[in-house]
């Protein structure tokens, strides 16, 4: 083995050790992590697009994505179009998470409140159908980071005619994992309560 | 090198016949015949490039094909099966890499490793955050992707990566899904223009001539990210005129176009970049008002100020080895120019200044083309020269208030011109070498 390779392979084993580092905290910080993740419903409704790498998915498009919040309007908004923005979660008494605020800086997360990062889309004002005005309050358009849920290809058309049809009587949901650092993981779509696989696989049975 | 080696082979062949000839006797035959064996041995031979490119396109079609095998009917297995699955590409890859730096395997073999590791590499990123659903958007994971395989394309010199790698780079800015920041795109480029550097420095690199390519890859994606936060027009001009410049060395020692593709691509490209310099003038330097941050007038003038540095580097280069010329000179006024231009347009100055300041000098460039053209009996110089002449003509025209038919008659005189002094031109040209034989 020539000198320079043997360089080379050692640069090649830190070189390894790095790309591996990454998914590697990924797993622990999902497996392990210092504060159990709380589970957050969203509730959606789901397309089925196809990606010619990736497979068959459903593309997610949620209700919690228009946000009113008559104390920060456009003022405090407009400036981050295409930004960044932090949601903080709060649970509706029908087990449905709601968005409470958009802040702009993890010290501005109230203490014991989890948290999204999300995308900053743009600011919509409210339009005064009547009197043909623009009022001064609007909603805060955003996008949440989660818009994906895998499924096997031949299951992704039949969920999304499954939830179709659900989504009308509004009960697809979203299970999210939220962990204290606002990481996340989708955990399951629900739908009528029940897991999307769990429910496909048993049409099938029948 | 490939070439050499065909016209060394044809040399090999013709020497028999100087011997049967009487021009070389049977000694000199013996010593040319072993001096030039001994150096087709040493050329690599067309074969090799072409193992070299199949193992390439071999690797990609392999971790495509991992990527699309694992995601068939991936939810049948466990969570943790699907994670022990997700590293295997990764593992492979790695495998590879150790028998091929402990064997001291050939380039295809490292082209191979590199490709397949990075591939895995990226499989497992992706993977993973299918099995738990993370989402994220393609220009973060390709981001991730090109710095985890940059350190590869360094380790095993490997030119296959670096040409994903550039491609890849396109994909990373991002678009209405969100953007990448541009400290990050800036290190994604500055990281891979060393390795780019050094193969086109090294003269006995064979990956030099791909080099040349590529190189206008990594310039493109700076004008596409950093152009447009300050004056996309300045960086257009400085980059022509750095690749025409850098282009004139390999021109000199009669490097053709497919050699350096740095030539007809840059004089294309000044020759747009001029044609719309005289019709808008100073507009061309336009700065961007509606994108303009402070931190991307910064990163604008960064890249900006590399390929200033270039310039004069390169310029420093031909004049310490004396060979500024007069177009090189020209090269060194485009700059001026632009940075003038670029100053004039910040004050909001008029831009029709600037726009006789193109037509006067593309007209000279056109001319002393031609000139150059006839005085060193060369066919490009001489057609560049008219070409550019021939627009600068055309376009003056479409300005003028000229009715239909003189310009017409116009249009038709400048063809037959351009017909006639080619034709001129070839016999010239003829002549000039028909002088030469009968001179030998």
């Amino acid at each position: 083995m020539r000198n320079s390779d043997k360089i080379r392979l050692i640069c090649f084993i830190l070189a390894l050790c790095a790309a591996l580092a990454y998914p590697v905290r990924k797993i622990i910080s999902f497996e392990y992590p210092a504060v159990p993740p709380k589970l957050y419903l969203f509730e959606t409704e789901i397309r089925d697009p196809y990606d010619p790498m990736r497979g068959r998915y459903v593309s997610l498009n949620f209700k919690q994505n228009r946000i009113h919040l008559p104390h920060k309007n456009m003022q405090l908004m407009e400036w981050r179009s295409g930004n960044q923005c932090l949601a903080v979660l709060e649970k509706n008494p029908d087990g449905t998470t709601r968005i409470a605020d958009l802040v702009t800086d993890v010290k501005q997360v109230p203490s014991g409140k989890d948290f999204l990062r999300v995308k900053y889309n743009y600011f919509q004002w409210d339009y005064d159908k009547t009197n043909r005005k623009q009022q001064k309050t609007g909603v805060h358009i955003i996008q949440l980071p989660f818009a994906r849920f895998y499924l096997n290809e031949n299951l992704a058309p039949e969920a999304e005619r499954e939830v179709q049809a659900s989504t009308r009587k509004g009960q697809a949901h979203v299970r999210v994992k939220v962990y204290d650092n606002g990481n996340f993981a989708v955990d399951d779509l629900i739908v009528n309560g029940q897991p999307i696989l769990e429910r496909l696989r048993g049409k099938t049975a029948k | 090198m490939a070439e050499k080696a065909g016209m060394i082979r044809w040399f090999l062949e013709e020497l028999p016949k100087l011997r049967e000839s009487g021009i070389i006797d049977s000694g000199t035959e013996e010593k040319l015949q072993n001096h030039y064996r001994e150096r087709l041995e040493k050329a690599p031979s067309p074969q090799k490039y072409f193992l070299l490119a199949l193992s390439i396109v071999g690797s990609v079609l392999i971790a495509g094909g991992i990527i699309l095998l694992f995601n068939y009917n991936w939810d049948m297995f466990t969570k943790t099966t699907r994670i022990a699955i997700a590293f295997l590409p990764v593992a492979l890859g790695a495998a590879l890499s150790v028998f091929t730096l402990t064997t001291n395997r050939s380039q295809a073999w490292r082209e191979g490793s590199a490709v397949l590791t990075s591939a895995g590499t990226a499989v497992a990123i992706a993977l993973l955050s299918q099995i738990y659903h993370t989402g994220g958007t393609l220009n973060e994971f390709m981001t991730l992707v090109l710095l985890l395989a940059l350190p590869l394309v360094y380790i095993f010199n490997s030119v296959a990566l670096a040409t994903l790698y550039c491609v890849g780079l396109f994909m990373t800015p991002g678009g209405w899904s969100g953007h990448t920041p541009l400290p990050m795109l800036a290190c994604l480029l500055a990281g891979i223009l060393p390795f780019a550097g050094w193969h086109l420095v090294r003269e006995a690199s064979p990956y030099r001539i791909w080099m040349r390519y590529l190189a206008m890859g990594f310039a493109l994606f700076a004008f596409i990210v950093f152009g447009e936060k300050y004056s996309i027009g300045l960086m257009l001009y400085t980059a022509g005129a750095v690749f025409m410049l850098a282009s004139m060395g390999p021109r000199d020692k009669g490097d053709g176009m497919l050699r350096n593709p740095w030539l007809p691509a840059s004089f294309l490209f000044l020759l747009i970049l001029l044609s719309i310099g005289t019709c808008s003038g100073g507009r061309v330097f336009q700065i961007h008002t509606y994108s303009k941050t402070p931190e991307g007038i910064l990163y604008f003038w960064l890249a900006e100020g590399a390929f200033l540095l270039l310039f004069v580097l390169l310029f420093l280069r031909d004049y310490l080895r004396k060979q500024v010329d007069f177009h090189r000179f020209m090269m060194m006024t485009l700059v001026a120019v632009a940075l003038l231009g670029t100053l004039f347009e910040a004050y909001k100055a008029d831009s029709v200044y600037m726009r006789l300041v193109m037509i006067v000098y593309m007209g000279v460039l056109g001319v002393t083309l031609l000139m150059r053209g006839c005085r060193e009996t060369s066919m490009l110089a001489f057609n560049g020269g008219l070409l550019m002449c021939a627009i600068l003509i055309g376009l003056r025209f479409f300005d003028a208030d000229i009715g239909l038919l003189a310009r017409a008659i116009g249009f038709i005189v400048l063809g037959l011109g351009f017909i006639g002094a080619n034709i001129f031109f070839s016999r010239r040209l003829a002549r000039a070498k028909t002088a030469e034989v009968n001179h030998a």
